[in-house]
């Protein structure tokens, strides 16, 4: 084979990839995210969670729709081709919704994609129910899923962005943490306040290490090289520290 | 800046519609440190052995420009092979792995009694999605069906994959010959 017979069937293949697989070969492919909640799924299943794939109305699905595109929280009037979600549940008052490419609007009035989110079911069924729209409602985790080349490095500039949107969203965080005493004698510390929602960074790349402190200080948490078949232990840290630290009513 | 022989492959995948390996390339040759190119002293005068240019000097500076050039150059190469089948390989993984994870939701609740369990067989994507008005339930690309699409996406991948690492070896002798 000649180098120019060599370049030709390359165009050939490429040709075919770009055709069967046509998000993919532009980058704009959702198998990752996909794959992400759907582990995350099994591994709530092992922590004593329920899990459903339902329509827009509630009903349960043998194919789950997801978005391509960011868009917003679906009404349920047209369940049969509106986007689905998983519900996980651990008991009647713990019930949550995960989302796909949902769109938010935060406190500026701006729209913004997330990946991936959990937020309560009640207010998505509302939400839902009064017609759809942009989640303005509380979220309890926001995921940020960068499927790239694993021996690729993110750049600093998406866990910037990821800031942003999380101070959009919740631009009124209050951490207040008090010392209390009686009469000079210290009694301990008590820390409350409002949070905004827990911050995943997760990709099959690697990660500066600027990008986790960022994340680690305000309240998100980074998990790299999370490559299926690969490399799935993470998604199981994932696990561990939404329960921990997610302020859901797990 | 990239080599006129790696470019040449880039440009095909490009041209092909492959543009996502071609940004996944530049990414990891962007991201290449001025360590990676390699010093002057450091050159492999292996790649020159069996050239036919008795005349070859390598004493002199000019002399090193062109085994300089190739030596980036075939660094260049292994970066975008390593890029490539990366991305090619974590799409396989995902297209092998949805499918197994739907299949252990379904398992690992099937003992759900009287509730339904999860019944999930594939995943789709919508392809009309910026405003909820524009559903119409037509045209979805099934992702993480082990059907006929999946098959076919797989070899698509595979057929890539070889074709990559063929015209990447012939680039490889090509740069090796000073071609």
């Amino acid at each position: 084979m000649t180098d120019a017979e060599a370049r030709r069937a390359l165009l050939k293949a490429a040709r075919a990839f770009a055709t069967k697989m046509p998000d993919v070969a532009k980058g704009k492919g959702r198998a990752y995210e996909a794959w992400v909640m759907l582990a995350l799924a099994n591994l709530l299943v092992t922590k004593g969670f329920t899990v459903d794939a339902v329509d827009s109305a509630g009903n349960p699905v043998r194919r789950l729709r997801l978005r391509k595109k960011p868009a917003p929280m679906p009404s349920d009037a047209n369940p049969g081709t509106s986007p689905g979600h998983l519900v996980i549940r651990r008991h009647i008052y713990c019930e949550y919704e995960l989302h796909l490419g949902m769109q938010h609007q935060g406190e500026s009035g701006a729209l913004h994609e997330i990946d991936l989110t959990i937020v309560p079911a009640e207010a998505g069924r509302w939400l839902r129910k009064s017609g759809g729209g942009p989640w303005r409602n509380y979220t309890c985790c926001a995921f940020e899923l960068k499927a790239y080349d694993e021996g690729s490095s993110l750049d600093l500039g998406i866990g910037r962005a990821l800031m942003g949107v999380a101070h959009d969203l919740n631009p009124g965080r209050i951490d207040v943490q008090v010392s209390v005493g009686r009469r000079a004698r210290p009694l301990g510390d008590m820390s409350f306040g409002h949070d905004g929602p827990r911050l995943y960074l997760v990709t099959s790349a690697h990660l500066y290490p600027d990008t986790t402190t960022l994340l680690e200080w305000n309240n998100g948490a980074t998990f790299a090289s999370v490559i299926p078949k690969t490399n799935e232990g993470p998604l199981a840290d994932i696990v561990e520290d939404m329960l921990e630290h997610c302020r859901c009513w797990w | 800046m990239i080599d006129r022989r790696v470019g040449l492959l880039l440009e095909t995948l490009r041209a092909g519609g492959a543009v996502a390996l071609v940004e996944a390339v530049a990414n990891r040759l962007s991201a290449m440190e001025p360590d990676d190119r390699p010093a002057d002293d450091m050159v492999d005068r292996d790649i020159d052995e069996d050239r036919d240019d008795a005349g070859i000097d390598d004493g002199g500076p000019d002399d090193q420009y062109p085994l300089l050039e190739a030596a980036i150059a075939l660094r260049q190469l292994s970066a975008a092979d390593a890029a490539v089948l990366s991305y090619l390989r974590i799409e396989k993984d995902l297209i092998e792995a949805i499918p197994i994870e739907l299949r252990n939701l379904r398992e690992a609740q099937a003992g759900r009694g009287g509730e339904s369990g999860f019944l999930v067989k594939e995943v789709t994507i919508l392809p009309h999605d910026d405003d909820v008005s524009e559903y119409d339930g037509g045209g979805e690309r099934i992702v993480g069906e082990r059907g006929i699409a999946d098959e076919e996406a797989l070899s698509a991948i595979v057929d890539l994959r070889e074709a990559w690492q063929m015209a990447s070896e012939r680039t490889r002798m090509a740069i090796d010959d000073g071609r």
